[in-house]
């Protein structure tokens, strides 16, 4: 499962519906200003060198799940619920609004995220929401797959999240929120499951989040807004 | 949000992606069934909520189209929008996938927190907070997990991929099931035995009054 397979897929004409790029754009900017914690209370880790340009931004925190990890709480609740489980590894992130799990099925074919957060409108056990997409041939997807029903922070605003697949050679991706911006390591298996509580709109069921995809060594290499409607 | 300008790197990529978005737009708008049709006028609030009632809601979308993240149709027994590309949530096209469905003939609340009824218009697009696997989880006030063996007509069956709702039960334990089923197949009842399968759940619609 290679990022160049990923990377590809991107920008296939059916993700490109999603993904409605801004011809002028970036993440540069200014006026920010960077959380000092994470959802679970954890101190962010520190920016990438390639990153530290970049004001008001805070980096997630990414882990790869493998074997036993993937056994223990809270992925252990998440992945009972997916028939035959999951297939070697998952990426767990957490981030400024909540945390996710993504892994693939045992059966190779399904994408499947657990999304979490402070807190719940209905409680639902560890995880607030979940999703699962179509795995593609070419290890992409066709939908970010938004899940915007059940989230909150711990002051009750809506968290939304969506997959969102990096194009040819990114290594970093940064979601460009209202009040900061949020860097996550885009290096992974899988797409980069982002989570935010700005531009969702609960009468459409839809959410926009603006991303910025730069290279291992800083370089911008796109931009755009993933328009994202609950589906399927 | 702060921007800058991009740096050339970043401008031939934004090009050329700028351009594959807009190839991808005069294909995906064929047809703009909602922009021309649909409307997001406010729903009615519904007194007394019947298993009777939403089956009549319904069968006005039997024979209507399929829409990827859509909730909007009319009553011509037609696909106004055939051939879209799957998946795709801009296509604008007649129909609603089968959450959408669910969530308009269940005649639930935008607020998941709600488990009060509303009439949504066949024209109002909408699709509301659900997918299939929140169904599945039974998210939302209005939506509980049940056990299969206890549902009724307009009941659902839901998997992490899928929902339907229960049309009638047939003798051999089979259902017909009342679904938006895909973009090749739009909304209709079929046989389905989704009872037996281990991906799916029963999930069952809170507050009934008949």
């Amino acid at each position: 499962m290679g990022r160049l397979a990923r990377r590809s897929s991107a920008w296939r004409p059916a993700a490109a519906a999603t993904l409605l790029l801004v011809a002028a754009g970036g993440c540069g900017g200014s006026g920010l200003r960077a959380p000092d914690r994470l959802s679970d209370g954890s101190t962010p880790p520190a920016l990438p060198a390639a990153l530290t340009g970049i004001d008001g931004a805070v980096m997630t925190d990414t882990r790869t799940l493998r074997g036993g990890d993937l056994e223990d709480e809270p992925a252990a609740d998440c992945i009972k619920h997916v028939p035959g489980g999951a297939l070697a590894t998952g990426v767990a992130r957490v981030t400024v609004e909540g945390h996710t799990l993504t892994f693939l099925a045992a059966d190779g074919q399904q994408l499947v995220a657990c999304d979490g957060a402070a807190r719940q409108r209905e409680p639902s056990g560890r995880w607030c929401g979940t999703a699962t997409t179509k795995w593609l041939d070419d290890h992409g997807i066709e939908d970010p797959r938004l899940d915007l029903a059940n989230c909150l922070t711990s002051d009750g605003a809506a968290v939304a999240y969506a997959w969102v697949a990096p194009p040819a050679g990114a290594r970093w991706l940064v979601v460009d929120h209202d009040r900061f911006r949020e860097a996550y390591d885009a290096g992974g298996a899988y797409p980069v499951r982002v989570s935010t509580t700005d531009s969702i709109d609960l009468k459409r069921s839809s959410a926009r989040i603006d991303v910025c995809w730069y290279d291992a060594d800083g370089r911008e290499v796109g931009d755009g807004t993933v328009e994202a409607r609950v589906a399927g | 949000m702060t921007r800058r300008i991009p740096a050339p790197v970043a401008v031939v990529a934004s090009a050329l992606s700028l351009s594959l978005a807009l190839a991808g737009s005069a294909w995906a708008y064929h047809t703009n069934f909602t922009g021309a049709y649909c409307n997001y006028n406010a729903p009615d609030y519904t007194s007394y909520f019947s298993r009777d009632g939403s089956m009549t809601v319904a069968l006005r979308a039997r024979w209507e189209g399929y829409q990827w993240g859509g909730g909007c149709w009319n009553d011509d027994d037609a696909d106004q929008s055939p051939g879209d590309p799957v998946e795709r949530s801009d296509t604008r096209g007649e129909g609603p996938d089968c959450s959408g469905f669910t969530f308009k003939v269940w005649r639930e609340d935008l607020d998941t927190s709600n488990q009060g009824a509303w009439q949504w218009n066949m024209l109002r697009n909408v699709h509301g907070p659900y997918s299939a696997a929140s169904f599945l989880y039974g998210v939302g006030a209005p939506n509980s997990t049940y056990p299969k063996s206890g549902l009724i007509r307009m009941d659902a069956l839901a998997s992490a991929n899928h929902i339907g709702m229960i049309y009638a039960r047939n003798a051999d334990g089979s259902d017909q099931i009342i679904e938006a089923k895909g973009e090749a197949y739009g909304v209709d009842i079929w046989t389905r035995t989704y009872r037996g399968s281990s991906a799916y759940g029963g999930v069952r619609r809170v507050g009934w009054d008949a």
